[in-house]
């Protein structure tokens, strides 16, 4: 099991490179975003995956002139989007190549399938295609690479206005890099595709299963943007809500607590993770705004209980915690109720209830140490000191090997994204049987 | 819609372990006694030789009779609890297997040592004993991997320490702070509270006030090391071992005191210039 906990925070910084061969460029682009085979890391994807930052950052300035162009051409009203400048000022046989090139494909496609494929395309290479440095080794970055052994924080700052991730592991920073531009052009591409996101099944698919991916994968710093472009287009969809609670709610961790922290002393870098107590709200606002979305969202009740149990609302929470357990209908999620159930139980002084509780989840999950560990606390506090020994020393008979051990608790803030996978195939399949989504 | 918004609520942390009326803790067959372990130096070194008549213990603000000043008479259960998060690797890891070889080459024949590592899995490597071979090989096996639960590993070291009579030093060594617990800290340290074991916490690196390890270390009558590099663990180890050998043990039988709550203890040595460091109190009844 993996639990280095991977805390991407993020930075302002700027760039600048000189912008290069953007014709060729922008027909590379279009090509792959036909040919692009979703869910692979194929040709096309390694090809614009390899583009560095630079040639990203102009690319973005000549797809959104390429946008509006397009746009014209169908008689659609024009977008409101930001307009990026390019590096260097765009020649007029470039601006007549680019409006060529977006009339021809206007004629040539079904024009919302296509960004739509780019949104995809874009998307896999931010998923599937390693890194390898290709966004950040651009001529002017290899000046200044990143590099932890040289106090990377204290160099990077310096440098610009846009974004820098920090990577941490148990909490402790490990790297930094410049952010992947991927994410926004595929943003960007899907936006424009759709008249009516809210309607649109493949802005919801996209969105969600993107979301899940981000949070899924610890990469909070591209997750927070992305959700708040996912609910800008679609505010009232359970789904992301719940997504945005969950990420609030693992900000206000202890693990990224200290990632964050690990931060504090950089001058002139500074996180957006909040103090628990911030992170604390905003999780129990989105889970409310889910449930009030959909009242069934059991999952959403869940965690809304644990979040009211760490404000110190412990009968609310129990309440919820209560209210959530018929619905979950799956032994993890009910593993987990019954773990927080015990603990406001014990907060509320209901011994009884609180030992229910954690012997329920310890029957759920016979290899799980945390509610041995519960049951030892409970039984030491009301002063059973044999009872407490008994307790851990159950937890010390379980199997030694961490691959041996079973406990849910340790997967807890990626449970709500456990099916990723799932909501990526159902994201991609459309597009890989030809249909038009 | 932002996920950015601005708040300002207080957080209430859950403390599952809220201090109850509980049974009546007993040190002895017969008698109620109160045990108390005190480390006394002067000019920073342990001042030895002292006497019962030479303490003053006040309980609650009431004097108290010292029945015994026990020193380096009393075997030592000395339990290792060793950090084996991600963090801890390669120079580090070598660094603390070695640290904790030359401790267990410090006891003496007839103490105890235990084995406790943790990542955000809890782990007895070796159980109280005195073959300390046993816990030699325990250290050599354990490997570094995921997050660090200290909360939990505390707690566990705590309550180690407690299956058994004897006098428990819990020495902590984390590299960081707690990512995985389950346990919450403000419960454990509500345990730590009531226990007799003194817990002695070694961290690489600077921990803030509040820190849980640093909170662990003063409620139980310890002291936190902070490392600046694990180069230096040996001998901060052996160092607190023989700091502990030099502490006594105090023992009396509560006179004029309610019998349960918190009792605010002071430990004051008739000897000027004297330094006493001592357990803040301890509830009755647990």
């Amino acid at each position: 099991m993996h639990l280095g906990l991977i805390a991407a925070l993020v930075f302002s910084v700027s760039i600048q490179t000189p912008a290069d061969e953007p014709i060729a460029r922008m027909s590379d682009w279009m090509a792959a975003v036909e040919r692009h085979k979703p869910g692979t890391a194929d040709a096309p994807a390694r090809l614009i995956g390899a583009w560095s930052r630079a040639e990203l950052r102009d690319f973005q300035s000549d797809l959104t002139f390429l946008l509006g162009v397009v746009e014209a051409v169908n008689g659609l009203p024009p977008r409101k989007r930001p307009m990026l400048r390019p590096s260097r000022p765009r020649p007029r046989p470039v601006v007549s190549a680019i409006r060529g090139l977006a009339k021809e494909l206007a004629q040539r496609c079904d024009w919302n399938q296509f960004l739509k494929r780019a949104a995809l395309l874009h998307a896999d290479i931010a998923m599937l295609v390693p890194l390898e440095r290709s966004s950040v080794q651009t001529p002017s970055l290899q000046a200044d690479p990143p590099s932890p052994q040289a106090d990377p924080l204290r160099r990077r700052r310096a440098s610009s206005s846009g974004r820098i991730i920090v990577e941490t592991e148990d909490g402790v920073a490990l790297d930094i890099e410049y952010g992947t531009l991927h994410w926004d052009i595929g943003r960007t591409t899907l936006e424009s595709a759709a008249r009516d996101p809210a309607r649109d099944e493949t802005v919801q698919a996209w969105y969600r299963a993107t979301t899940a991916y981000l949070e899924n994968e610890e990469q909070f710093a591209y997750a927070v943007p992305h959700l708040n472009a996912g609910l800008h287009l679609l505010p009232g969809d359970a789904r992301l809500l719940f997504y945005a609670g969950a990420l609030h709610e693992a900000f206000a961790s202890p693990s990224v607590q200290a990632a964050s922290r690990a931060l504090e002393s950089r001058p002139n870098l500074k996180s957006e993770v909040g103090s628990v107590e911030a992170e604390l709200e905003l999780a129990e606002r989105f889970f409310r705004q889910t449930l009030a979305a959909d009242p069934r969202f059991a999952e959403a009740r869940l965690r809304l209980g644990r979040v009211l149990g760490l404000r110190g609302r412990h009968e609310e929470a129990a309440n919820e915690l209560r209210r959530s357990i018929p619905q979950l209908g799956d032994t993890q999620l009910v593993y987990y109720a019954e773990l927080f159930l015990g603990h406001e139980e014990a907060a509320l002084r209901r011994r009884d209830g609180a030992r229910e509780h954690f012997e329920r989840a310890a029957t759920l999950y016979p290899r799980a140490q945390s509610p041995r560990l519960a049951l030892g606390l409970l039984a030491r506090a009301y002063g059973d000191r044999p009872g407490a020994v008994r307790s851990v020393k159950e937890v010390f008979a379980l199997p030694p090997q961490e691959d041996e051990r079973e406990d849910p608790w340790w997967e807890y803030h990626k449970a709500h994204v456990r099916n990723t996978d799932a909501l990526l195939d159902e994201l991609r399949l459309p597009f890989l049987k030809g249909s038009k989504p | 819609m932002n996920l950015r918004a601005p708040v300002g609520l207080a957080l209430l942390l859950a403390a599952s372990g809220d201090p109850i009326e509980a049974q009546r803790a007993t040190f002895s067959a017969k008698t109620e006694a109160v045990r108390v372990d005190v480390l006394v130096t002067d000019n920073g070194r342990p001042l030895l030789g002292l006497m019962p008549a030479d303490f003053e213990l006040l309980d609650n603000g009431v004097a108290q009779q010292i029945d015994h000043a026990s020193f380096e008479q009393i075997p030592l259960n000395v339990i290792l609890t060793l950090d084996m998060s991600d963090s801890v690797a390669g120079e580090r890891l070598d660094d603390l297997r070695s640290a904790g070889r030359s401790l267990l080459g410090a006891l003496k024949k007839d103490e105890h040592a235990a084995l406790i590592t943790f990542s955000h899995v809890v782990t007895l490597g070796s159980e109280l004993t005195t073959d300390f071979d046993r816990v030699r090989a325990g250290i050599e096996a354990a490997e570094p991997t995921g997050g660090t639960g200290l909360v939990d590993a505390s707690f566990a070291s705590i309550m180690l320490g407690e299956s058994d009579v004897e006098r428990s030093l819990v020495l902590v060594f984390s590299d960081g702070l707690d990512t995985a617990s389950w346990l919450a800290p403000d419960a454990v340290l509500d345990v730590a509270r009531r226990s007799d074991a003194v817990v002695y916490g070694i961290t690489a690196g600077r921990l803030r006030r509040g820190d849980f390890l640093r909170d662990l270390s003063e409620l139980t009558g310890g002291r936190l090391y902070e490392v600046e590099s694990t180069a230096d663990l040996g001998p901060v180890f052996v160092g607190v071992l023989e700091e502990f050998r030099h502490r006594y043990l105090l023992s009396y039988s509560p006179n004029g005191v309610s019998k349960d709550g918190w009792h605010r203890l002071e430990v004051r040595v008739k000897r000027r210039g004297a330094t006493v460091k001592a357990r803040p109190g301890y509830l009755a009844g647990s």
